[in-house]
């Protein structure tokens, strides 16, 4: 290992985020080479000064009453809710039931929701991947023996798109493949699943929690898109992809 | 459904509040403003409790903090729509004016804030990190003051671990040259 090599893993040799073999490797190069072995004291002495240094902000006294407070009202609200608006409630369902249904309204948010938090809760989950591998020959046979269905998964041969894996996630109670990919800083999730396999309409383009959301379909499959990427990005992003998945349809590949 | 909402709120107060100093602390840091950064949690607390049902247990830490941490981004993107004055610009602008009186190692008295300062090597710290860039203020603040790995960190700031990794670096980098340089200014 290299000086360079070396002193550029500092900072994860002391947060102990290093994996063993580098690890070891930077304790090497830390045997012969005061200059980082220097280096190493005056970082870890920052770290120590910081940590004691007692810098976090302590909740303010009445920030958790007013939470308590606002939790306990908003449990009251949907308690009683059903008690004194179950009429009114009861009379506005009858009345746009019909038609919300046939749009899917109702359905759709809670799809979307759930979309943005599977991704959330993925990226944040011991394992955002489950079968770790840019080639689709890997990641395609995977899911298909995880799945009931074959998802396309295109490469996306473009500079500046990486293929990072799958996974399976729910839905609900039913399994899609999560493909996951990387485009500059942001991850996209790509969530694949036959038309007929979840019976509610597709989500409409949106955007959660600072997380954005496009639709597409690819042959018999709708294929949602999830990132923290713009809006504009995402929907050149879901081209590509869209463009990608039909041409691997068209010439049979797998 | 009526009977359930008492319980489940319950049960979400369970798994959420007791992350609330986390919570707090980095709202604290990314907002640098006790007010706002109070009423971030709140919106974010709620916010948490109606995505409550997509979580299916795992880091409730993280869960939160993320959920914190888009609000409290949200919140920033909101203060610069409304026309107010740029807070990382506001932050480096006290802080140059700060910085100049502290090398003159002369505060004026009718300062109060250069004195705090100048007294108290916390308070020194606690001004250097909030001048950091808001992008490695946080990951500083998840890594030390949290104790996340840069995994977490990865997941809740949505960037590749690399870039965690680095951003972190340049934060304890800046730090440390703010360090040094106090010493050699001190008397």
């Amino acid at each position: 290992m290299t000086h360079d090599e070396a002193r550029s893993l500092l900072d994860a040799y002391i947060d102990d985020e290093l994996e063993l073999t580098t690890g070891l490797a930077v304790e090497a190069h830390l045997r012969e080479c005061p200059q980082c072995t220097a280096w190493l004291a005056e970082r870890r002495s920052l770290v120590g000064q910081l940590h004691a240094a007692a810098l976090r902000y302590p909740v303010p006294a009445d920030l958790g009453a007013r939470i308590s407070a606002q939790l306990r009202s908003e449990a009251r609200r949907l308690r009683f809710q059903p008690q004194w608006f179950g009429a009114i409630a009861a009379g506005l369902i009858v009345a746009i039931g019909g038609f919300l249904l046939g749009q899917s309204w109702p359905r759709s948010p809670d799809l979307r929701s759930e979309l943005v938090s599977a991704s959330v809760r993925a990226m944040l989950g011991p394992h955002p991947i489950d079968v770790l591998s840019s080639d689709h020959h890997t990641v395609k046979p995977w899911l298909s023996s995880q799945l009931p269905f074959s998802p396309p998964v295109p490469e996306l041969a473009q500079p500046g798109d990486t293929l990072l894996g799958a996974r399976v996630d729910y839905l609900g109670s039913t399994r899609v493949a999560a493909l996951v990919y990387q485009h500059g800083h942001h991850q996209i999730n790509v969530y694949v699943w036959p038309r007929d396999a979840i019976a509610m309409a597709a989500p409409r383009d949106g955007a959660i929690d600072g997380y954005h959301l496009t639709t597409t379909q690819a042959g018999p499959f709708t294929a949602v898109m999830v990132s923290d990427m713009s809006v504009e990005e995402l929907a050149a992003f879901r081209d590509r992809w869209r463009a990608d998945a039909s041409a691997a349809a068209g010439t049979g590949g797998h | 459904m009526p009977v359930g909402d008492g319980a489940r709120t319950r049960r979400f107060e369970a798994v959420a509040l007791p992350h609330l100093p986390a919570a707090y602390n980095l709202a604290r840091w990314i907002c640098r403003n006790e007010a706002d950064a109070a009423d971030v949690v709140q919106e974010a607390v709620m916010r948490a409790l109606q995505y409550f049902d997509s979580y299916h247990g795992g880091d409730a830490r993280a869960w939160l903090l993320q959920i914190v941490r888009n609000s409290a981004h949200t919140w920033i993107g909101k203060n610069r729509l409304a026309g107010r004055v740029p807070l990382d610009e506001l932050e480096s602008d006290t802080a140059t004016i700060l910085e100049g009186r502290w090398s003159a190692a002369n505060p004026g008295p009718e300062d109060p804030m250069t004195t705090v300062v100048a007294e108290d090597e916390g308070a020194r710290l606690r001004l250097a990190i909030a001048r950091l860039p808001l992008e490695q203020r946080e990951v500083l603040i998840l890594r030390e003051f949290e104790a996340m790995s840069y995994r977490q960190i990865a997941g809740i700031t949505g960037c590749p671990i690399g870039t965690v990794m680095s951003r972190l670096s340049r934060a304890r980098d800046q730090l440390a040259q703010l360090v040094r340089g106090e010493q050699r200014a001190l008397p």
